[in-house]
């Protein structure tokens, strides 16, 4: 008969593809993860039959794939969704859904718990740590907590991913301080993090990733590969698998030969991919494969997919910096994740880009401190990870066999010392029971002692021996005031030798992505900052507005990142005066639970939160106003920072027409929104300096162009000039410039400003002393306008080819072909051609003048221009 | 070589030892009780780790003879599909040659405790648990939910399934009417 009833706490990863469980022993010297048919995870896919009602979970579900009723996968997906979807003949939210998976991996560890059963205790698993992704926003951090409740779990925390996988790291290789990279790359979702580890607590520093990013991308750019070729080899495989059921099928079976080529060339360096005909293409034929992949070529395939993934660990970098002033330098290690870092390209393209051993080819000023990325457990580190920190956040719990008396352990059930200290609390569950005064008496194998309970039931028992090198039974007996023995209960300690330190404190509670309010300023929307990025909770936010007058109902959307999570609906009775200060106080909680209070005059109020409805997809014209917007902001970027935000765009740009030309709406939205932040991004460094960007880079090229010039002249009068010492001086200020405006810094903004202006005074002062207008004939003076107004024309095409305009491009091309014919005639009839040359100029400054991003005034082209038209005064 | 009664006789002065600095922690006494229990424990852990390998090794030579049997299997099904090509080319005695090498490589497999399943036909609630589903295929020539076309089959060691099959499940048109 069961006399006593153990609790330990377990890890989850809720995966987007797969979950996995695990469960430190029961000393907590190693970790046990769950596996299934060889498997270690399980496919996170739900199905009900419709025969039997039946939920059905996992690989059984996953079995039913394709066929109908449908089963639903990556749900995790719409976590925190106000949305529901069809399963079977019943319509479930995503939380539900996820319950449902949360409840098979409770079971499953059960089994795994239930083998440690004896006579006389049992084994039950009631919490647990579950694990989110970095990157999950408010609501669907929400979601996950309450779906892990449906399935019976106490929830002990919810833990990012990474931070799970630094944790695993941490333990195993008995690091105790630190800062790492951790770099996760699933079957769906891409997630990288900073995180610093110092005594004994854990801190995300820097958070980014894309959910729609990961080894389902890699294996559908394999199978299209192979198809292609496979077509131009003859078979019949120009499919369509959203139309036809049997081109469906044709694609997934290409899709798991291309599963193959890629877990083969994960191993070895070639691969001779075989088929003897289990294919059949559209004519029925057998499609026979017989050749050789090496993993060059695979790697060119998967490329683009793979390199996508660096810009995001920079924007974590640069998150970790503003807030920490970490650089990649001081990273310690580089720690990997996630199925498809399997791949020997993923952690090739990590070193190289990334670490210290890195690529010398790949440009980075600084460089993490590891040779190469940590590649252990990759599959199940999240799991792993969840599974130590649910082990010392959670302790062991045991119950008395009619759940009267729980004793809850601290801590983990090992040591390192001969002895230790061992406490917790008792708790009385039922009324009837009062332990005020009562104590516990200690038996460790022949060593005895006894304490009182202290109220609240805490107890504690300091230097108890412990067996060196092997497990010690501590059992405890708890009497009630009376001397009555209520329960009896007991744990397992090991003594190791073995100097792992124990599992790190909880950390504070961060919020992985900060909070936006829109408001109308002036008639604008406007967004503004509420919640700072991984602000620590509970956070509070005050907030004053004046009252726009002509409704009861002011609403104010949150917005994270370009999501918009919820809406802020403030009530205002109808009698409140235009103009009236209205200030509210937005808390998130601990557990990023937003509450609204506030007040209008004295009067309190409680504002609604709710959740706004998805957001359909975009219209052409509203990309088309999205790449205007990025066009208009890149160009004021610094040549390599634009490079990266163009090697960003044009990958989030690739997915989303992948996703328009499948269909995938949900997708299309998601690489939309990546879009925005991208556009939002780099618009972030359009900060308001003076004078503007536009302005400094346009006395850049005015200075480049007149020590050009200078060098000509100073050549034919004879005279003195040193271009090259110019060049440098103008390089100089213009890197200074740039510098200072990319850091906000006005200061050296201005000098680089002023010291640029000072340069083209003193080029221009050389023009005006060395130039003497008489001397030059009519026709010269005609000849040297029309290349000065051909090297203007040159400029404003490059303004117009940004700005991503054909008509003008047309319309430049035609002038410069006029530019062409007058230049041969400046001889002949110089007055004519000086006023056509005069005219052109005039219309290129009304299209330079037109374009976004330019500043009115002259090209720089232009001033030159300008001179030749002074010479005749 | 014999010693005398005199030579057992020993001068127990404390001066017949010399001082020597005390390690530095002091050694810690465990009972005869306390060092068997450790002993055993350790003893346990060993076996344990000495099993856990021989299951994995077993387990790898397993993986890789299902893998043949599988094949073997398929060499069936391309024979089977080419007899009538193969004979109309005049190549019936290479087909036999061929059948009998595959049906030898099969019994040699069998003889060591290994056969294999071809799940076509079986139904979905029966087979499922032993089979990966590539995808299902809807028609009106299937009543119920059943293996439409076998891939890979199952195989079996000792009756215990030690790889899984891969398949195509057929299922009625109407499936979606019915749930």
């Amino acid at each position: 008969m069961t006399e006593l009833i153990v609790s330990k706490g377990v890890g989850i990863d809720l995966g987007t593809t797969n979950s996995a469980v695990a469960v430190m022993t029961q000393t907590d010297e190693d970790i046990l993860i769950h596996t299934e048919s060889k498997a270690l995870t399980t496919p996170s896919c739900v199905w009900k039959d419709p025969k039997t009602g039946e939920i059905v979970v996992g690989r059984k579900a996953f079995r039913r794939v394709g066929t109908t009723p449908e089963p639903i996968r990556s749900i995790k997906r719409l976590m925190g969704h106000p949305t529901t979807v069809r399963v079977t003949d019943e319509d479930m939210t995503p939380e539900q859904v996820s319950a449902a998976i949360l409840a098979e991996m409770k079971r499953q560890i059960e089994q795994n718990v239930a083998e440690w059963n004896t006579a006389n205790t049992s084994w039950v698993v009631d919490r647990a740590i579950v694990t989110v992704p970095a990157y999950f926003d408010h609501p669907a951090i929400e979601a996950t907590r309450k779906a892990a409740e449906a399935a019976g779990l106490d929830v002990l925390d919810l833990l990012h991913e990474p931070t799970a996988a630094a944790c695993y790291h941490c333990w195993r290789t008995k690091t105790s301080n630190g800062t790492f990279l951790v770099y996760d790359l699933g079957g769906g979702t891409f997630d990288v993090s900073v995180v610093r580890y110092t005594a004994g607590s854990y801190e995300v520093l820097g958070i980014s990733g894309n959910p729609r990013l990961g080894g389902d991308d890699i294996d559908i750019a394999v199978a299209q590969y192979l198809q292609k070729e496979l077509i131009e080899e003859g078979y019949a495989l120009e499919l369509k698998p959203e139309d036809d059921p049997e081109d469906r099928i044709r694609f997934n079976q290409l899709r798991f030969i291309a599963e193959g080529v890629k877990k083969s060339l994960s191993n070895q360096t070639e691969f001779m991919l075989t088929d003897s005909g289990t294919l059949r293409d559209k004519n029925g034929d057998a499609v026979i494969i017989e050749r050789m992949w090496e993993r060059t070529e695979f790697e060119d395939v998967i490329r683009s997919v793979v390199e996508r993934t660096i810009p995001y660990c920079d924007d974590a970098m640069k998150l970790a910096n503003d807030r920490a002033g970490i650089t990649l330098a001081d990273v310690d290690a580089i720690i990997l994740a996630g199925g498809s870092t399997h791949i020997p390209l993923v952690r090739e393209v990590v070193t190289a880009e990334l670490c210290a051993s890195g690529e010398p080819s790949v440009e980075r000023p600084v460089r993490a401190k590891c040779a190469e990325p940590v590649y252990d457990r990759v599959d199940t580190i999240v799991a792993l990870g969840a599974a130590i920190r649910a082990a010392e956040a959670g302790g062991l719990a045991t119950y008395n066999s009619d759940r009267s008396v729980r004793v809850s352990f601290r801590g983990t059930g090992s040591a390192n010392t001969t002895t230790t200290r061992v406490g917790g609390v008792v708790e009385a569950l039922t009324d009837e029971l009062d332990l005020t005064g009562g104590e516990v008496r200690l038996d460790a194998g022949g060593y005895e002692d006894e304490t009182e309970l202290r109220p609240g039931g805490s107890f504690a028992f300091n230097n108890v021996p412990l067996q060196p090198g092997a497990e010690t039974t501590l059992t405890f007996q708890v009497f009630d005031a009376d001397g009555r023995l209520v329960a009896t209960t007991g744990r397992q300690v090991a003594q190791t030798l073995d100097e792992r330190p124990k599992g790190p404190s909880l950390p504070n509670p961060q919020l992985a992505k900060g909070l936006k309010l829109e408001v109308n300023v002036d008639g604008e929307p406007r967004i503004i900052s509420l919640v700072p990025e991984l602000a620590a909770l509970p956070f509070n936010a005050d907030f004053q507005f004046r009252h726009p007058g002509g409704a009861e109902l002011v609403l104010f959307p949150l917005y994270q990142r370009r999501r918009k999570i919820q809406v802020i609906e403030v009530p205002v009775p109808s009698t409140t005066p235009t103009g009236t200060t209205i200030s509210f106080n937005v808390r998130v909680d601990e557990r990023t639970m937003i509450t609204v209070k506030g007040a209008i005059g004295d009067v309190d109020f409680d504002a609604l939160v709710v959740q706004p409805p998805d957001r359909k997809p975009p219209t052409e014209d509203e990309f088309g106003s999205l790449q205007r917007r990025f066009d208009e902001a890149a160009q004021y970027l610094p040549a390599g920072e634009r490079a990266l935000a163009g090697t960003k765009w044009t990958k989030a740009k690739e997915s989303f027409d992948a996703a328009g030309e499948r269909g995938d709406q949900a997708q299309l939205v998601h690489e939309f929104e990546e879009l925005e932040e991208i556009v939002a991004e780099i618009a972030k460094g359009r900060r308001t300096l003076d004078p503007p960007k536009p302005e400094f880079d346009r006395l850049v090229e005015e200075c480049r162009e007149f020590n050009d010039y200078v060098r000509t002249l100073a050549a034919q009068v004879g005279k003195p000039h040193d271009a090259q010492e110019i060049a440098k001086s103008i390089d100089a200020y213009a890197e200074a410039g740039e510098r200072a405006f990319r850091d906000s810094d006005q200061h050296h903004y201005r000098e680089a400003n002023q010291g640029l202006a000072s340069l083209r005074e003193h080029l221009l002062g050389f023009v005006r002393a060395n130039v003497r207008h008489d001397d030059i004939p009519p026709g010269e003076k005609a000849a040297g306008l029309v290349v000065a107004v051909a090297r203007e024309v040159t400029q404003v095409r490059r303004e117009a080819d940004t700005a991503g305009r054909p008509d003008l491009l047309r319309e430049l091309a035609a002038l410069m072909q006029e530019l062409d014919t007058l230049a041969g005639r400046a001889h002949d009839t110089p007055d004519h051609v000086r006023q056509r040359a005069g005219q052109i100029h005039a219309r290129l400054q009304q299209i330079h003048n037109s374009l976004p991003g330019s500043s009115d005034g002259e090209t720089s082209a232009g001033v030159i221009v300008e001179y030749y038209g002074d010479l005749d005064k | 070589m014999s010693s005398s009664a005199d030579d057992s006789v020993v001068d127990l002065s404390w001066s017949a030892f010399t001082e020597r600095p005390a390690g530095p922690d002091p050694v810690e006494l465990l009972s005869p009780a306390q060092e068997l229990a450790a002993a055993l424990q350790e003893g346990q852990k060993t076996l344990r780790a000495t099993r856990d390998e021989g299951a994995a090794a077993v387990e790898k030579v397993l993986a890789i003879v299902a893998d043949q049997a599988a094949l073997v299997f398929r060499l069936g099904v391309v024979l089977a599909e080419s007899e009538d090509k193969l004979r109309d080319a005049g190549l019936g005695r290479i087909r036999t040659q061929l059948s009998i090498v595959r049906r030898q490589m099969a019994e040699a497999l069998d003889g060591a405790g290994l056969d294999v399943v071809d799940p076509l036909g079986a139904p979905f609630d029966a087979t499922q648990a032993h089979v990966e589903v590539l995808d299902w295929r809807h028609g009106a020539e299937f009543t119920d939910e059943v293996v439409a076309e076998t891939i890979e089959p199952i195989v079996r060691h000792d009756g215990v399934v030690i790889r899984n099959g891969r398949v195509i499940m057929g299922a009625p048109l109407n499936g979606e009417e019915q749930a």
